[in-house]
Order: C-alpha cells, then structure tokens, then sequence
C-alpha cells in the first residue's frame, strides 16, 4: 500500500515525503553524517575498508556488510 | 558454491529447495554475536548456473544469514560437502548493484582528494549521499522546529510537537524523527499507530534510542 502523510493539525507546513532533504546538505554535514556504497573487490574485508576510509576521512566510519565470515 | 564431490543435477536442486523457509544456523565460531542456533529466513534460492563442481546461486535471504554456513550445510545434506567460493552482495534494502552512485575504493579517494586539495566537490558530492536516502524506507514522524532542541537532548517525543507522520507508522515501529524540511534528526520507536498519533492531544508518542544531530539552538530550525 502507497503510504501517504498524515497530518496532525492544520499547518501551512506542507510535508513532501521524498528521500532527499528539501535543504541540501553540505559535503561537511554529509561526511558527518551520509552513507557510500563502495564496490567492493575480492580480498580486503568490509572492515578493512571501513578503517580505510576513517583514516584518510578521519571520520567515525562503519559499514552494514557484505557480512560473511 | 563448490561442491566436493560430483552430484546428480536433480538431486542438488531438489536439497537446495528444502533451504529454501526458516532455517537454523548456529554462527561460526569466530562471529560477533552469541553462539546459540538462530533462525533465518531464506526468501529464495535461483541456480544461475552450473559448471562441474561449481555452483552459482543467486540467494534472497533475511538480514544477518551466513551465507558461508549456508553452502557448508548444502554441502552436508548432499553428503559430499561444499563450500562456499565466492561471495557478492546484489542488493541490499532498496540498493541494488545497478545504482549509478556505487564507486570503488578509488574513485571515493580521488573525489575526497579533488575535494580536499582543489575543491571541486562535484564527484565526492555524487558518492557520498545524505542519511536521509537510506533511511527513506522507515517510517517518519514530523515534528516542529520548536521541539528539535528537546528532542535531541533527551526528550520523549510528546503529542504537540508532531506536525505530521507518515501512514506506515505501527506501534512499535522504528521510525526516524524528521524536521519538516525531511531532514532526519534520530531515530526513534513509535509508542502508537500512526492513525492514532494524529488524533492525540498530548502524551508521548515516541522515544528516541539514537540522536543523529544535535540541534543547539532552540527554535531556530535549518
């Protein structure tokens, strides 16, 4: 089912559901804050190239898979 | 996958069917969570094809299965073993390895560097992409540029402060907190319906497990 927004009040507000921010955000904010998907090649783990990534970003960098031990 | 041993066609495909559902696995030895036997749920298995010992199998399957165990137990219910080989992820949520903003390792170096040293942000702006895309999947409670300061220093989520949610909102449900300008500040879990959110003069609504920015100065929005 399409999900569709509802509202509480009345508001001049209008909602648009949509996956971007209506402000775009900065590269700073997005480095804080953001997601990339990395193409992965056979060999250096998901772990390995998250701490890749931290170190030459120093970011806080964590990775959601390819989980596989 | 690689079997171990030569195997009737109809056979492997009659074994990989029976993994197909809820499975046990118990995680391997050297895994991250506690080593009691859970159950997985494996949405699909599709043979794309097969060459001598090799197997090539295209898997769906629920969030936290070890496909490694998964080809090792094939491999015991055929009786000859297999293991697995090899290993790519084609998708994962609404990813797919289609999607245009997938970058190497490299790439995202040489944008971050372009950045960095020439400030040219164009690339590193195509490859990392903002919260929000990710998580547009959950479901969301708006609230009130007034209520943002609260809510990410501690604060329930109370009536008053949602301006709108979204349908899909369940009790129990995680949901992301947004501004009304749909940028994401926590995580939270819905208390009630999202139906029922919407007709309620006060009380808490959600709670915030994960505040994801903190707004310092109250009131004043974006």
């Amino acid at each position: 089912m399409q999900r569709r927004i509802l509202y509480r009040e009345i508001t001049k507000n209008k909602i648009i559901l949509s996956p971007e921010p209506l402000v775009k955000k900065s590269i700073e904010e997005k480095l804080q804050l953001g997601y990339s998907i990395i193409d992965k090649p056979k060999g250096p783990t998901s772990h390995q190239i998250a701490a890749w990534i931290r170190d030459e970003f120093k970011v806080p960098v964590a990775h959601s898979g390819t989980l596989d031990i | 996958m690689q079997l171990h041993g030569d195997v009737n066609e109809n056979e492997l495909r009659r074994v990989i069917n029976m993994f197909i559902g809820e499975i046990y696995q118990k995680p391997p030895l050297r895994s991250a969570v506690s080593k009691k036997p859970r159950i997985r749920k494996i949405y699909n298995i599709e043979i794309l094809d097969i060459k001598g010992k090799d197997v090539l199998l295209k898997i769906k399957c629920q969030a936290g299965t070890y496909v490694r165990k998964l080809c090792h137990d094939i491999g015991e219910v055929l009786g000859c073993g297999a293991h697995m080989k090899d290993l790519r992820r084609i998708g994962i949520g609404n990813l797919n390895e289609n999607d245009k903003r997938i970058t190497t390792l490299h790439e995202l170096f040489g944008a971050y560097r372009e950045w960095k040293n020439y400030n040219i942000a164009d690339y590193l702006n195509e490859f990392v992409r903002p919260i929000e895309e990710l998580l547009f999947f959950l479901p969301k409670i708006y609230v009130k540029d007034s209520s943002l300061f609260s809510i990410t220093h501690g604060s329930f989520i109370a009536a008053p402060a949602v301006v709108a949610v979204t349908s899909d909102v369940k009790p129990k449900s995680i949901v992301t907190i947004n501004t009304i300008y749909n940028e994401i500040i926590a995580i939270g879990k819905s208390e009630l319906a999202g139906e029922e959110i919407v007709k309620l003069k006060h009380g808490i609504v959600a709670k915030v497990d994960k505040v994801l920015k903190t707004i310092e100065n109250a009131g004043s929005g974006i």
